[in-house]
């Protein structure tokens, strides 16, 4: 397996608090890594000292198989990237900061630059100064200057802030496009629990400057991906009934008068008439798949009692 | 290196920037000739002789291009953290010392460049107009001229090390008017002409604060590998 991106220990210290601490990630070769975490959780950090932008404390990072230094100047041109926020020379054109990007990366191919535009779909912006643009639009200018020279990786900070529905679904499947026709490796951060779920292989779940896991996508989903939920005002009957008629023992009292049954090839059916035949009253019973978000939120919970995941799982815009 | 130059130069739109050096060059060389008029007036003229005119002229021309410099200081290193475009610039593959000195460079080669073209114009201007009004009445012999421009030269290239001094100010924290206000306060201390006096012409003054100035380049250029860029 060759890892694109390899870290160990890394850790950053800011005014003698740890802002990331030890960190020990990899990414594949030809994966979509999703980096995933609340605001202010360190992925900025990361991905900037990933990009040489700031220096770690301690601890190390692999690129490419080197490791990165100081000088390593010659990695970065193998990298695309947008960091925290698409920064541009707002009083010059779209056109004039894809040029001067193209010079300083040392690229001369004056196709790739109306290609890059077209696949971000912005058409006829050329002339326009960045200073007129709308967030969304400097996103999607970012993105492209940042696919323009085909870099082997790309390290995109939140990519999809600023886009509408639409854009963020043209965003995800360029994304994808890149990935598989071009073979390049990925490397997103959001902290929008669904967007990432729909486009890595790899999620990296970042929290308050930690590495919780880091776990492949087909991973999650073979996991208890369905159950049922079952509302009744008697629980415990209703657990001794699933547990002694049944025979189910992969289930779970959950709060609120709730029951959720994860054994797979249980009938809804058979589980009702079993359940009154016995006295019980059933209020609802829905089957439900096992969300990604419960996991994530399983996963934070367990890392830290009082943590509140923001945004997560929400469609936000 | 040049490369680099020609990106800044490109990315900063600096065409403008020369073209509005050239009429600042107008506008005080038309002063000079204004007060060279006004001042005949007066009992005690600061034009007695080409000497003290052309110090006099090289006052005002290194005051004028010196602020100058610090417009581009502010424009293309303070402004480049102030709007965060330096963290685009450190994620490319070019050595961040080179692209620094590249800066430095356009800033030091230009004052210096300006110093001397603008002394060259002004005098000339000066001599021209002379040459029909006679106010001075000595002749402008070849030792005068060549003993001039000496001058000029050397002060030009004190100057273009002195303009380095207000990226101290501005660095700490990123601050454009930091960088303006400190270099008009310096250089015009330094350059504030009494009848032909001047703390610039204690060569020991301008040679110290230019050396100053080529410290404060150092040491913006030596730690640009190791900071982070937040």
């Amino acid at each position: 397996m060759t890892y694109i991106i390899q870290t160990h220990g890394l850790t950053k210290v800011y005014q003698g608090k740890e802002v990331v601490a030890n960190v020990s990630m990899s990414v594949k070769k030809g994966e979509i890594y999703g980096f995933l975490g609340p605001n202010g959780a360190g992925k900025t950090t990361i991905m900037k000292m990933l990009t040489n932008l700031v220096k770690p404390t301690s601890g190390e990072i692999n690129i490419f198989g080197q490791k990165l230094r100081d000088t390593s100047y010659e990695i970065l041109k193998r990298m695309g990237s947008i960091i925290e926020y698409p920064i541009f020379y707002e009083n010059l054109t779209a056109k004039e900061n894809l040029d001067l990007h193209c010079e300083y990366m040392g690229f001369h191919d004056k196709k790739a630059l109306q290609a890059a535009l077209d696949m971000v779909n912005l058409p006829a912006v050329e002339d326009k100064k960045v200073k007129n643009f709308s967030l969304g639009m400097k996103q999607r200018l970012g993105i492209a200057r940042a696919i323009i020279t085909k870099p082997e990786l790309l390290i995109l900070d939140e990519p999809i802030n600023g886009l509408d529905p639409i854009g963020i679904k043209e965003i995800r499947q360029l994304f994808k496009a890149l990935n598989e026709e071009y073979g390049i490796t990925l490397l997103i951060s959001s902290h929008i629990l669904a967007e990432i779920e729909q486009i890595a292989d790899t999620i990296g779940v970042i929290h308050s400057g930690r590495l919780l896991e880091q776990v492949a996508m087909s991973n999650i989903r073979e996991q208890n991906t369905e159950y049922i939920e079952l509302y009744t005002n008697n629980i415990q009957k209703a657990a001794y009934v699933l547990e002694s008629i049944l025979q189910l023992t992969n289930f779970r009292v959950a709060a609120g008068g709730c029951i959720k049954i994860y054994e797979s090839g249980v009938q809804p059916a058979t589980l009702s008439k079993t359940l009154i035949t016995h006295g019980v009253s059933i209020e609802a019973m829905n089957k439900k798949s096992h969300s990604l978000e419960d996991y994530f939120m399983s996963l934070l919970e367990g890392g830290n009692k009082h943590v509140s995941f923001s945004g997560a799982g929400n469609k936000e815009i | 290196m040049f490369h680099l130059v020609g990106l800044e130069i490109k990315k900063f739109k600096l065409g403008g920037f020369i073209r509005n050096a050239f009429l600042a060059n107008l506008i005080l060389t038309a002063l000079i000739i204004m007060i060279y008029f006004v001042e005949q007036t007066e009992p005690e003229t600061i034009f007695s002789d080409y000497q003290q005119a052309f110090s006099f002229i090289d006052s005002f021309v290194r005051i004028t291009f010196v602020v100058f410099a610090s417009v581009l200081i502010a424009k293309m290193i303070i402004g480049e953290y102030k709007t965060k475009t330096i963290s685009l610039m450190y994620t490319y593959p070019v050595n961040r010392k080179k692209m620094m000195a590249a800066k430095l460079f356009v800033v030091g080669s230009f004052t210096f460049s300006a110093v001397i073209l603008a002394n060259l114009f002004a005098g000339s201007v000066f001599v021209l107009v002379n040459s029909y009004y006679r106010y001075i009445p000595e002749p402008l012999t070849a030792e005068l001229v060549f003993h001039s421009l000496l001058n000029i030269t050397l002060g030009a290239a004190a100057a273009a090390c002195i303009s380095f001094v207000p990226l101290f100010f501005g660095m700490r924290k990123k601050s454009v008017p930091a960088t303006i206000v400190s270099s008009l306060l310096l250089i015009g201390i330094l350059s504030s002409n009494n009848n032909g006096f001047s703390l610039y012409s204690i060569i020991a003054i301008p040679l110290a604060v230019g050396v100053i100035g080529l410290v404060v380049a150092y040491f913006s250029i030596r730690n640009v590998e190791k900071e982070d860029i937040n």
